[in-house]
């Protein structure tokens, strides 16, 4: 009787996690689903925009009679308060999760539920969130317009600086001072759950998922930092806020050069990882090991599949014979943009697969609203743990011309203007992707 | 020809009068399923509609309606219930 609402927390993690919503994740160890990482990512064309911020969803037993206990875990160590709402402390003032005296109609009842919770917070990361402060809601005086500005500035650099480069950093092993490796740690420990810290600092459910995701937003990083390093020099600080106060504010210096030489580090970290996990794999295939058995299995399976397929021309084999690397050679559809293409794209899989994904890298140059410069690809697999899903979903991004405007899949930043620009724009799209395709063949 | 019909059993089948698909809001099990309480759907388990047409199991909407907060309005749309 106690664990009647586990049916209904189970129910909510899994159509959380088929859903295709980009912007959230959720995870929780198998030993207790009452207690739930969440990821949201900052929504695209604010100050949050592609932040990773991570929070624990602690569900009580009278769930969802009452409301589950929100906490945010990425504060810079209990220091930075990324929002009015969103405290150092972790404390996220929300009315529907009775942390906030709400209006009449606006608290927690029993029809909500996590995804609704996780929504709601992403609405927190708005586009000025100065006047999410009560009493500045509506505050217009220049005095206001000011702090404003200098607010989203601010904001900006630290969801790079905490969400983004000293998360991955922390992924990654990479000490901040001057690139070199030291050992992982986990920057967002739980405050509240000091007890068990060492337990609860080995529980990444996300550093997967964030390594892909950068990946898919470098681009989007780096412009960010080119414009904003030119609004604010280094070393000047950040303004305060009137609302906040001691021990709850995000206090600090815009350090943008500092920011893109760590990015692009980390990046750099990020490649050679996937080149590890080749160099990893042909010493896995040559002790013949299960999982190197089971992707050639995957490979031959995958190939026979595409075989009897007429509608897709694409040639599959396996680099240097090494089930870890495969290589994906798509000929472009006639009568297409892709036409006369032929695009090379390359599947990188980890030795611990499944529980770290495939990376996928366009080695072709092709201009592509879902191919990044240096040929990230945006793509949606169904079923991760199947590689035949993967070059489906490869093939399923690159021929895709109707794709619905999601902000979130937009890597390729000058492609995507002109794709879901004016009707010039979308021609001058097109036509530099047929460019790139007929190139293709020479490259 | 005559068939005689010598020994029958009827057997039925029924559901709630609801959209097929339609969960309860609170417990998110389907209608035709029972509140997370109980075990078996039918009677013992039935569902209560409300003025404002939003339906729940009976025993979803009763837990929800003691807790003061609730103030006896509707989880779905807050009308009073």
């Amino acid at each position: 009787m106690a664990d009647q609402s586990i049916l209904r927390i189970t129910r909510e993690l899994r159509d959380i996690q088929r859903g295709s919503d980009l912007s959230i994740a959720v995870a929780c160890k198998d030993s207790n689903v009452r207690h739930i990482r969440a990821l949201i990512i900052g929504p695209p064309d604010t100050p949050y925009e592609f932040g990773f911020f991570e929070f624990s969803v602690k569900f009580g037993r009278e769930y969802p009679t009452k409301s589950p206990a929100v906490n945010s875990l990425t504060t810079n160590g209990g220091r930075t308060r990324f929002n009015p709402n969103i405290y150092a402390g972790g404390k996220v003032c929300l009315s529907i999760l009775g942390t906030w005296r709400g209006e009449r109609g606006e608290e927690w009842s029993s029809a909500q539920g996590l995804e609704s919770i996780l929504i709601s917070i992403q609405s927190l990361m708005s586009g000025n969130p100065y006047e999410n402060e009560p009493g500045f809601e509506n505050s217009n005086t220049d005095y206001d317009k000011k702090n404003q500005q200098a607010y989203v500035a601010k904001i900006r650099h630290e969801t790079l600086r905490v969400s983004v480069i000293e998360r991955l950093e922390g992924y990654l092993g990479i000490n901040k001072y001057n690139g070199s490796y030291v050992m992982p740690y986990t920057p967002d420990v739980e405050t509240d759950n000091r007890g068990d810290m060492g337990f609860e600092a080995a529980f990444e459910p996300f550093k997967d998922k964030v390594k892909r995701l950068f990946l898919w937003y470098y681009d989007s990083y780096v412009k960010a930092i080119d414009e904003e390093s030119k609004k604010h020099s280094d070393g000047s600080r950040f303004e305060k806020m009137p609302f906040e106060g001691t021990g709850n504010t995000m206090e600090g210096t815009f350090q943008y050069t500092d920011l893109m030489t760590r990015l692009t580090v980390i990046r750099m970290r990020l490649m050679q990882e996937s080149d590890g996990w080749v160099t990893e794999g042909k010493i896995a295939a040559s002790k013949e090991s299960s999982l190197a058995n089971n992707l050639q299995r995957q490979f031959e399976q995958t190939v026979e599949l595409f075989k009897k397929n007429d509608a897709i021309a694409l040639d599959l084999e396996l680099v240097d014979s090494n089930p870890f690397l495969w290589q994906l050679v798509l000929f472009g559809r006639p009568m297409t943009n892709l036409d006369g293409g032929m695009f090379r794209v390359k599947i990188y899989i980890s030795p611990q697969f499944p529980s770290e994904l495939p990376r996928v890298k366009v080695e072709t140059p092709i201009f592509h609203h879902r191919v990044s410069k240096d040929g990230q690809l945006c793509f949606l697999v169904q079923k991760p743990d199947e590689l035949c899903s993967y070059v489906e979903a490869i093939v399923a991004a690159i021929e895709d011309e109707n794709p619905a405007y999601d902000p979130r899949t937009l890597v390729n930043l000058e492609a995507s203007r002109l794709f879901w620009g004016s009707v010039e724009d979308r021609k001058v799209y097109s036509r530099k992707l047929r460019r790139s395709a007929q190139d293709s063949s020479e490259f | 020809m005559k068939v005689t019909i010598k020994r029958w059993n009827a057997v039925a089948a029924w559901r709630w009068d609801m959209p097929e698909d339609d969960v309860c809001g609170i417990c998110r099990n389907p209608y035709d399923s029972t509140c997370s309480k109980c075990k078996y759907p039918g009677d013992q388990c039935p569902l209560l509609m409300g003025d404002c047409n939003h339906s729940f199991h009976m025993h979803c909407i009763y837990a929800w309606v003691q807790q003061e907060a609730s103030q006896e309005r509707c989880p779905m749309c807050r009308q009073g219930m």
